[in-house]
C-alpha cells in the first residue's frame, strides 16, 4: 500500500476539508509518496488540472506536468515533489446531474506491464463570491 | 439606453410545428422549421396563368384594327382574372388555413452574460387573427450535455436544471394588435459559466414556451454565452 500526502499551501478556504482556490491563483504545495514496499517504475507523473466524471466520455485537461526521473521506489523512503500551476479563469469545480468537473492534483507511478498506482489530492476551484463571506 | 438585439424567428408559425432537437440550437439564433406557405405556389401559378392566357388572346384574338375593345378585354382579361382568382384564393386561405400569428421577434439585452448579469428578454408576436393565449413562460436553463460511447455506438443524453422562470398571461388577443412582454432575468452569481469540452458542455438556454388555443404548443431555445 503506498499513500500519498498531498499538503496544499496559500488556499483561500477550506469547504469539507477540500482547499478552496479562486481562478486566477496559484495552487501550490508539495506531494509526499511513501511506498510500503519496493516499486520498480518508469517515472513517477505529477499532474495539475481537471478531468470531468459522470455519464459522458472524461474529458480531462492537465495545466501543469512534473516527471519524477525514478525508476524505484523502496519501502518506507518518501520521494516527494513541489507542484505550483496558475489555474485559469475556466472552468470552476461543478458538481451536477451529468457532470462533475473536478480539480485535482493526480500522481500516477508508471510501472510498466502491471496497473500504476494513482492517487489525487482534490482541491476545489470556485469564483468569488460578491455578496457573501468566503 | 439599453441596447436590444432583434433575433427574428425564422419561420411562420404553424399548426405543424415541430420540436427540436437539441443539437439543432445555435448561437445567436433561433432556429424552426420553415413552415409551408401557399403564397409562393399561388403567385407562381397566377404569373405562369396571366402569361398563358396572354399568349392565348394574342392567338385567338381577331384582328386589332377591326374589334379593340374584344382584343384588349382577351389580352388583358385573362391576367386580371389570373391576379383575382389568387387574390381570392390567398384570401380564402388565410381566413380558413392560413395562420393565426405572424413571425415573432425575440430580443435580449445581451447574448453574452456575466454572472451576476441581468437580462432583459422582449417577446413580439403579431396576431393575425383573433387568439386566446392560454399561458407561457419564458425560462432560463442551464443544460448538462455528454456524449459518451454505448457499446459501439456514440450516445448523447441532457439534463436541464430550471434556474428561473417569468410566466406569460393568459390572455384574449384581439387580430391586429402585437403581443409585447417583456421579462428581466437575473443569472446566479454562483453558477457555472458555459462550458465547452469534446464530450462535455454545460450551456445556458433561454426557452419560450407558449400555448394558443387551437394550436399546438410553441416551444423555442436560445442559447446564451455566459462567461466567469
Amino acid at each position: 500500500m503506498t499513500t500519498m500526502q498531498f499538503n496544499f499551501r496559500d488556499y483561500r478556504s477550506m469547504y469539507d476539508n477540500t482547499p478552496v482556490f479562486y481562478p486566477g491563483d496559484r495552487v501550490a504545495g508539495q506531494v509526499v509518496i511513501v511506498p510500503d514496499q519496493a516499486v520498480s517504475c518508469r517515472n513517477i507523473r505529477v499532474d495539475v488540472g481537471w478531468y470531468t466524471q459522470g455519464k459522458g466520455d472524461r474529458d480531462r485537461e492537465i495545466i501543469h506536468q512534473y516527471i519524477i526521473d525514478v525508476q524505484r521506489l523502496e519501502p518506507g523512503v518518501p520521494v516527494s515533489q513541489q507542484f505550483a500551476a496558475d489555474i485559469p479563469t475556466m472552468p470552476y469545480t461543478f458538481s451536477g446531474h451529468l457532470i462533475n468537473i473536478i480539480w485535482a492534483v493526480q500522481v500516477t507511478v508508471d510501472i510498466a506491464m502491471r496497473g500504476d498506482i494513482n492517487g489525487a489530492g482534490l482541491f476545489i476551484v470556485r469564483p468569488p463570491q460578491k455578496h457573501g463571506i468566503d | 439606453m439599453e441596447q436590444l438585439y432583434p433575433l427574428v424567428f425564422n419561420h411562420t408559425y404553424f399548426l405543424t410545428q415541430k420540436s427540436q432537437q437539441p443539437q439543432k440550437y445555435k448561437q445567436g439564433r433561433v432556429f424552426s422549421k420553415q413552415a409551408p406557405t401557399l403564397s409562393t405556389f399561388a403567385g407562381a401559378i397566377a404569373i405562369i396563368g396571366g402569361i398563358g392566357a396572354f399568349i392565348f388572346a394574342m392567338i385567338l384574338a381577331p384582328d386589332p384594327e377591326e374589334s379593340l375593345p374584344l382584343f384588349l378585354m382577351l389580352c388583358l382579361g385573362p391576367p386580371v382574372g389570373a391576379f383575382l382568382f389568387y387574390y381570392l384564393v390567398m384570401r380564402l386561405w388565410f381566413l380558413f388555413v392560413g395562420p393565426r400569428l405572424g413571425e415573432p421577434r425575440l430580443m435580449v439585452s445581451a447574448s453574452w452574460l456575466r454572472l451576476g448579469d441581468e437580462l432583459s428578454v422582449t417577446y413580439q408576436q403579431p396576431i393575425l387573427k383573433d387568439s386566446v393565449l392560454l399561458g407561457g413562460t419564458v425560462e432560463l436553463i442551464v443544460r448538462e450535455s455528454v456524449r459518451y460511447t454505448c457499446g459501439t455506438d456514440i450516445c448523447y443524453a441532457h439534463h436541464d436544471h430550471l434556474i428561473t422562470s417569468e410566466a406569460f398571461h393568459s390572455q384574449s388577443l384581439p387580430a391586429g394588435m402585437t403581443l409585447n412582454e417583456r421579462f428581466r432575468l437575473t443569472i446566479p452569481e454562483d453558477s457555472m459559466p458555459t462550458f465547452g469540452a469534446k464530450n462535455n458542455k454545460i450551456g445556458w438556454l433561454l426557452r419560450i414556451t407558449l400555448s394558443f388555443e387551437s394550436l399546438s404548443k410553441y416551444d423555442e431555445l436560445f442559447e446564451i454565452t455566459v462567461t466567469a
